[in-house]
């Protein structure tokens, strides 16, 4: 049986196992970059302000070498070129300030003491002090500085950019991801609710729809040529059921046909020898007279067997529609149907409390009037006791008819419910069909019938019935 | 109880020989004086109530013992043709039959006929039964005259 099925589930987990990777990649990417950017900017800046230091370094060394400090002021103007420098100041060898240079707008700060050869930092600024040479003879130093603001605005710009494309990345995964689970748990929650329309409905003509053209789709095929299968065997069962039923019809007409044609050559046979027999009779001698007598008692043992066939027959073709019936009220009608037995035998006759079942009365009361017309029957030589008791089981009534009368051997307890099978044919009278037809009737309730005794010691015979509620 | 002074009139509707000699044994040890017309089947049934109704036919039947079954037309044709028969559906009907069957029982009084009877096996009983046919609708019950 399936429950209802985990739908969010799986496509959750699909639409984790598509996003989780890229975005993980994503972030990967960014954070690298990122941090890339923050430790390159430094190096990077340094590197261009070290250019641009050198550069200016080396045009300045002329105008240093002839003490021009205009033209050396007029060669740092160079550095307007560069956006990134705020500041620059030429230090003569004594260490005085020999020209300055300082950008319009937010000029960067300036020293009078010249600095020390190598680059530092301080308040978003970062300073670089580079020789000026000439001849590898010391002229100065030159002190460039670099706004750092400029460098930081940027690194923000390159990591927005880089956060910027990490979500529109996360969003395009996304929606493929959407786009991708919708396409592959389409197909699999068709599956599943066409497996359960199949198993709930027994409806075995549906197949589930086809989607694409890769494995979900051969596993839809799959699962519809299995349906396929089951829908041809499920229709073959079907057509044998049906064979076997009207086969078995068949058959209980052919009985019921059989035996009610088989009735009126018998009563042909029967009654032009008891003609004979009454009307030449006188004619006759001894002999010709027993012959008469065996001809029409066999005659007579004939119709009897054909009614008892006839009646057989009849328990499955001529029953009656089930509906509650209480068995204390079939009991009755078989006990005054057997009075005249009853006060002959003068048997003891009591009886449980008997449920409702589901049932045919008529023939309800045709099993107990068999059963109790056998208890008094095979008595024994005390007064027959006979005792109906009734034993709930789980879903059905178990009934039990009891008596103290000669009992049957174990080896025969299963042969008695044959149709004309008898154990004592030269002391009990009857066909042997009582049994057979108590068999039928019960089973044709859905029930079953068996026989617990011992020889000499009476039987007890017990027939299970559903409830009336089944 | 005033009976006209003629022979009592029976047609046997009966397509078995052997039950149409029986019926005829029966009838003869009978204590009134009888005339027992056999037709065959429903067909030469149904003829025969024809030629009574013609002026100067034979008289009308005062009983109909009638079969069930029987090739060409069955009981049950001619049951239910003589009961919408204006001048036919007065006279009683009989059904003598080997069927004991409940729908065969049901069916039958319910197209009117007047009693149902099961042919025994035994020749005692058979000719009981006929007897008690003639007693019953030929001395107790009182039949319209004609």
């Amino acid at each position: 049986m399936l429950t209802q099925p985990p739908k969010l589930g799986f496509a959750r987990k699909l639409l984790i196992l598509a996003i989780l990777p890229t975005t993980l990649a994503v972030l990967l990417c960014c954070g690298a970059l990122a941090v890339d950017r923050v430790f390159a900017v430094e190096r990077i800046a340094l590197h261009n302000l070290t250019a641009t230091a050198e550069m200016v370094a080396i045009h300045v060394a002329a105008p240093m070498s002839f003490s021009d400090t205009a033209a050396a002021a007029e060669t740092l103007l160079v550095l307007r070129e560069a956006d990134d420098v705020a500041s620059a100041r030429l230090y003569d060898d004594k260490g005085a300030v020999f020209a300055t240079y300082a950008r319009g707008k937010k000029p960067g700060p300036l020293h009078d003491a010249p600095r020390a050869i190598g680059y530092e930092t301080e308040e978003g600024w970062f300073t670089l002090t580079v020789p000026v040479t000439h001849k590898e003879k010391m002229l100065g130093r030159l002190t460039v500085t670099d706004d750092m603001g400029e460098w930081y605005s940027q690194l923000r710009r390159d990591i927005a950019i880089v956060v910027g494309v990490g979500i529109i990345a996360f969003g395009i995964a996304t929606l493929l991801a959407v786009r991708l689970r919708r396409a592959l748990v389409r197909p699999i929650t068709a599956l599943a609710a066409t497996a359960r329309d199949v198993s709930r409905n027994r409806n075995y003509t549906v197949r589930a729809a086809r989607f694409s053209h890769d494995e979900l789709g051969d596993l839809t095929d799959g699962f519809n040529e299995m349906l396929a299968q089951v829908q041809s065997r499920d229709a073959a069962l079907e057509r044998r059921a049906d064979e076997l039923a009207s086969l078995n019809t068949e058959l209980e007409q052919f009985a019921y046909v059989a035996s009610h044609d088989l009735q009126e050559p018998l009563r042909m046979v029967g009654s032009y020898l008891q003609l004979i027999e009454k009307r030449y009779g006188e004619k006759f001698d001894a002999d010709a007279r027993e012959f008469i007598g065996f001809a029409v008692d066999g005659a007579g043992r004939m119709k009897r067997l054909i009614t008892d066939l006839l009646a057989f027959s009849r328990i499955g073709t001529r029953g009656q529609v089930f509906k509650p019936t209480p068995l204390g009220m079939a009991l009755d009608d078989a006990l005054a149907n057997l009075k005249t037995t009853i006060a002959d035998s003068g048997a003891e006759i009591t009886r449980d409390l008997l449920p409702t079942v589901h049932g045919d009365q008529s023939q309800l009361m045709q099993l107990f009037q068999n059963l109790l017309g056998n208890a008094l029957k095979f008595r024994g030589k005390e007064t027959p006791r006979v005792h109906v008791g009734a034993v709930r089981k789980d879903d059905h009534w178990q009934i039990s008819v009891a008596d103290n009368g000669i009992g049957i051997a174990p080896q025969y307890a299963e042969r008695i419910f044959v149709i004309f099978q008898r154990l004592t044919p030269g002391q009990h009278p009857g066909t042997g069909i009582g049994l057979a037809v108590c068999k039928k009737i019960v089973e044709r309730h859905g029930g079953r019938i068996w026989v617990e005794s011992v020889e000499g010691r009476g039987a007890t015979f017990f027939f299970t019935l559903p409830d009336e509620r089944n | 109880m005033a009976r006209v002074n003629r022979p009592i009139e029976i047609l046997l509707v009966e397509d078995n020989p052997g039950d149409v000699r029986l019926t005829q044994e029966a009838m003869k040890d009978a204590k009134l004086l009888n005339n027992l017309t056999v037709a065959a089947d429903g067909v030469y049934a149904m003829d025969f109530l024809g030629t009574c109704l013609e002026p100067g036919g034979p008289p009308l039947p005062d009983l109909i013992l009638l079969d069930l079954n029987m090739p060409r037309m069955d009981g049950r044709e001619v049951l239910a043709e003589l009961k919408i028969h204006d001048k036919l559906k007065s006279i009683p009907v009989v059904i003598l039959t080997t069927s004991d069957a409940e729908i065969d029982v049901i069916s039958s009084y319910e197209a009117h006929a007047n009693c149902y009877i099961t042919k025994p096996v035994d020749l005692e009983q058979f000719m009981k039964i006929v007897r008690s046919i003639e007693d019953f609708w030929f001395t107790i019950v009182r039949l319209p005259v004609r």
